[in-house]
């Protein structure tokens, strides 16, 4: 006989690590229809973040070139960067 | 010189949008070593601090500080596979630990896998707005999984911290959190003999990932990008990709 069972501790809601859209809307609807929910922010936490760091996928794409193209002497740093590193690595070996 | 141009990164990092994408590492014409000393040189103008991963690589102590992301489902025992991260499947809009996360593209998924960004500033204006209980929520105290660690079963934390600005530091607004410590994922299910999350927490962790959906950006991800990301200011996300034998 298999028993159904709901997998974590007893209360659990069910919720899983998969965001689930249409149980997401049902819980909004049961708390906001069944529970008192505070209207207010907990004490000195700002009404509104305003900074760079605040930003909207949809109009991103328009105001920011994120991407930065390494260019050929810059990639030519790079190799001199590793063929430096790579032989101070064995003369650190060599003195230990 | 390449060095004024990484630390302008790390200002767009921490000053500007939060992420930034380096393009162009030769990794085709490099060993898998050399790959790792260039990635590791690179990244080190950018954040010069590095975060511990892991405390153990094979079995031994060892202060891991490079993970390599990589399906493992198809090689590796299913049961011991408790993170996303090593699946094709999807992973959901979360955080890492540490400050500045980055990642770099060895080699591209045959199909799908597109990474998501969203900024977690622009999420808590949304919440501050229409749901402030939400907000009072994720700054309260939350019982996070410890799987089955017999010193600390649980920890307990919030997941959204304000810090006002001072004297020296700007206004800082930290929301860290992860799914999977609060819903657990597939061969790791939230213990059972800890406290249960709230029904306000469950609503609230969704808010969270619906929220950032609607205001994420997609990022093509090619070979030899470095992608550098706030992670105290966005969450990122993978859609689920399909992989071939030669890709990996």
């Amino acid at each position: 006989m298999a028993a159904v069972r709901i997998a974590g501790p007893p209360g659990q809601p069910d919720i899983g690590y998969t965001p689930d859209l249409d149980k997401y809307l049902a819980r909004v609807k049961r708390r906001k229809e069944y529970e008192k929910l505070d209207t207010s922010l907990p004490p000195g936490f700002p009404a509104s973040l305003d900074s760079d760091l605040v930003w909207d996928g949809a109009e991103i794409q328009e105001k920011y070139n994120w991407t930065y193209e390494l260019d050929a002497e810059e990639l030519e740093d790079i190799e001199n960067a590793l063929r430096h590193f790579k032989c101070e690595c064995s003369f650190r070996q060599s003195r230990i | 010189m390449l060095h004024p141009v990484l630390r302008a990164i790390s200002g767009e990092l921490h000053q500007g949008r939060g992420f930034k994408v380096l393009r162009g590492l030769p990794v085709t014409s490099h060993s898998r070593e050399d790959n790792v000393i260039i990635y590791a040189g690179v990244s080190s103008h950018v954040a010069p601090v590095r975060g511990r991963q892991d405390h153990q690589y094979e079995g031994k102590s060892a202060d891991v500080v490079l993970n390599h992301i990589k399906d493992l489902s198809t090689t590796a025992d299913a049961h011991r596979i408790g993170a996303p991260a090593y699946t094709t499947d999807k992973q959901v809009f979360h955080t890492d630990s540490g400050h500045i996360v980055s990642l770099f593209a060895l080699d591209v998924a045959a199909e799908g896998g597109q990474s998501k960004l969203a900024s977690s500033w622009r999420v808590y204006n949304e919440l501050a707005a229409t749901r402030p209980d939400l907000v009072r929520t994720l700054a309260e105290p939350w019982v996070v999984d410890g799987f089955g660690n017999p010193n600390k079963p649980y920890t307990k934390r919030p997941l959204l911290y304000y810090l006002p600005e001072t004297g020296t530091a700007p206004e800082r607004l930290i929301i860290q959190y992860a799914r999977r410590v609060f819903t657990g994922f597939q061969a790791l299910p939230r213990s059972a003999d800890i406290p249960p999350i709230t029904e306000a927490q469950a609503e609230a962790l969704d808010a969270l990932h619906f929220n950032a959906e609607r205001f994420a950006v997609g990022l093509d991800f090619r070979q030899g990008d470095v992608q550098y990301v706030n992670n105290l200011s966005i969450f990122h996300a993978r859609d689920g990709f399909k992989d071939t034998q030669e890709k990996q």
